[in-house]
């Protein structure tokens, strides 16, 4: 457990004296760009102003999270990954260190990382929901962030498991098929062909359940239609009028499910790793 | 006979690379030996399979045939604490000090604090790092950056060091500073396995050493060895004909070159005055008189392991 820690704050540390704070800066930058009609907009429709706040709020956060699992994929991608091609790793496997321990250190450090950067990012929007005086949801933004936290596990570990691999484009592009393939997972599953369904079946059974965000409902307003447009709304748009619906037991049954899978796939992860050769050139 | 910290018997190790996944034998049924207490260099060309026999030792590559030993363990993290590794070239982690990472290593270890406490701040120094020591290491020479990798591979005290060219890079003051480290660790009666291209650093400080070509042992033998004197003498002579065959006699010489009226004869260094007085009796003129040594490592290295061997 040691080595683990060790391993785990060292590669916190490392994340953190690689500009962490200029990637912050940057997400600022972005949640306050995504905020801006809500901020400078002024003398408007009341319903309309509030469908603004709202959704600068919901929407930033939703952003955010993105932006935390995708510094989940690229951290977890470049972690293993650079040790092998940096040569770092030689003095540190040359201790009494298992492979899968320095692995499951990497894996805690970077998560570890993504999830404060994702509580900064939910710090970041209390405030501006406090600044354009809207109401958050708790529960549901709990069952949200918990929902990005089990993909940044997911991601960070998948990514972590195959950089061990030497390639972190590879171990990029693997964890993106992961994160996109559960969306295609439903139409193979109802397609007529018996081969497509079979195939959607098994990647279902393969796959780890998709990341669905519900940071849309943390704070909602529903959109306004002008009044020379209600007769012809497309479906689309009227479902923005209606109050998100959670889901509470199935969210926490997909996180659990996410972060089992993200459990196995580390662990084949640490079985390949620990039983190969480490060549360096 | 001392223990064996290092044993290796029949090592095999055969890769496949390239498109075509060709076999490559990088170390084809290497055996060596590292008693405790004793500093066994590990010498020859690049591509030999050096690095692929210490890596095996040190547990990252799985040997395809024979067996590997240590400590009478199998390598990997089961002895991990008991050695020190300086790779050849020690790439750490930038952000850190040499404070900080001296540290980590010694951590990961098993060193605790109080004791890591006690032991970098007297290294840092033996290093002359004290100075650079609270820096970030990302600012540090390539000479700087060696001594530090010296300096992780000695944090914990191991009873083993391995050192993978350990004067690469270094300037000659550096270079001095690893060999006398080196001669410390033996004194202390530590055990040292160390690869090297300088055949000169070998002598100065192995007991033993061992060449290698093509991923197998083609010598091994006692530093002590190399370069030694003989019982034998060369003596070289002008006006030699072969009418002088006769002189040979005194001494069991033989006649070992011979050109243009001039010969060189060994003879043993109990013959040599007998031989020399018979040589002055039939008036042939004398030119150098030297005992003969043993082939210098140099000699021995270029002979079985240099490009040419």
């Amino acid at each position: 457990m040691k080595h683990i820690v060790l391993v785990a704050k060292n590669a916190f540390r490392g994340v953190m004296s690689q500009r962490a704070l200029y990637m912050w800066g940057f997400a600022v930058v972005i949640m306050f760009l995504r905020s801006a009609p809500a901020l400078f907009s002024q003398n408007r429709a009341p319903d309309f102003m509030a469908f603004l706040r709202a959704n600068a709020v919901s929407g930033s956060l939703d952003m955010w999270s993105y932006l935390c699992m995708a510094g989940a994929i690229y951290l977890g991608s470049t972690s293993m990954s650079s040790e092998l091609h940096s040569k770092r790793i030689i003095t540190v496997l040359a201790r009494p260190i298992q492979r899968w321990q320095m692995m499951i250190g990497k894996w805690i450090g970077l998560s570890a990382f993504c999830v404060v950067t994702l509580g900064l990012g939910i710090a970041l929007g209390f405030g501006l929901s406090r600044y354009l005086g809207v109401n958050v949801e708790g529960d549901v933004l709990a069952i949200s962030a918990t929902r990005t936290i089990a993909g940044i596990v997911l991601f960070a570990g998948v990514a972590t498991a195959v950089s061990t691999m030497g390639s972190a484009p590879i171990a990029a592009a693997v964890t993106m098929f992961l994160a996109i393939v559960p969306a295609l997972i439903p139409p193979l599953k109802d397609d007529p062909s018996p081969t497509y369904q079979r195939i959607g079946k098994a990647l279902d059974v393969i796959i780890a359940p998709g990341y669905a965000s519900n940071y849309n409902g943390v704070v909602w307003a529903p959109m306004p239609i002008p009044p020379q447009f209600r007769g012809r709304v497309p479906p689309q748009v009227r479902q923005l009028q209606q109050r998100p619906q959670v889901d509470f037991d199935a969210q926490r049954k997909q996180t659990a499910e996410t972060v089992g899978y993200a459990g196995v796939y580390f662990l084949l992860g640490c079985i390949a790793f620990t039983r190969r050769d480490l060549k360096f050139s | 006979m001392s223990e064996a910290v290092i044993s290796v018997d029949g090592l095999v190790k055969n890769y496949r690379a390239g498109v075509r996944r060709s076999v490559v034998h990088a170390v084809r049924g290497i055996s060596l030996t590292v008693p405790r207490g004793s500093v066994v260099a590990f010498v020859g060309p690049n591509g030999a399979g050096k690095t692929t026999t210490i890596h095996t030792v040190l547990g990252f590559i799985k040997p395809t045939a024979g067996q590997v030993r240590v400590f009478g363990q199998s390598p990997g993290p089961g002895v991990g604490g008991r050695i020190g590794y300086q790779p050849e070239i020690f790439y750490t982690y930038p952000f850190y000090t040499a404070h900080q990472a001296l540290r980590y290593y010694g951590q990961l270890a098993g060193m605790s604090s109080s004791d890591l406490n006690k032991a970098i701040p007297p290294l840092l120094e033996r290093m002359s790092l004290t100075d650079a020591g609270k820096r970030p290491i990302s600012g540090y020479s390539k000479g700087m950056t060696q001594r530090l990798g010296l300096a992780q591979a000695l944090v914990h005290d191991p009873e083993l060091l391995i050192l993978d060219e350990p004067t690469s890079g270094l300037d000659p003051e550096g270079r001095r500073l690893v060999l006398d480290i080196i001669g410390e660790e033996k004194a202390r009666g530590r055990t040292v396995f160390l690869s090297s291209h300088i055949l000169s650093d070998v002598e100065r400080t192995c007991d033993e050493v061992v060449m290698v070509r093509q991923g197998q042992v083609v010598m091994a033998d006692r530093i002590a060895s190399f370069g030694a004197a003989s019982q034998s003498w060369d003596i070289e002579v002008f006006g030699w004909t072969s009418t002088h065959a006769g002189l040979l006699e005194h001494g069991a010489a033989t006649v070992v070159q011979q050109s243009d009226g001039s010969a060189i004869l060994r003879c043993d260094a109990a013959a040599k005055q007998a031989l020399l007085r018979a040589i002055v009796a039939a008036n042939l003129d004398i030119g150098t008189v030297q005992a003969m040594r043993a082939a210098t490592l140099e000699e021995t290295y270029m002979k079985h392991a240099g490009v040419t061997a």
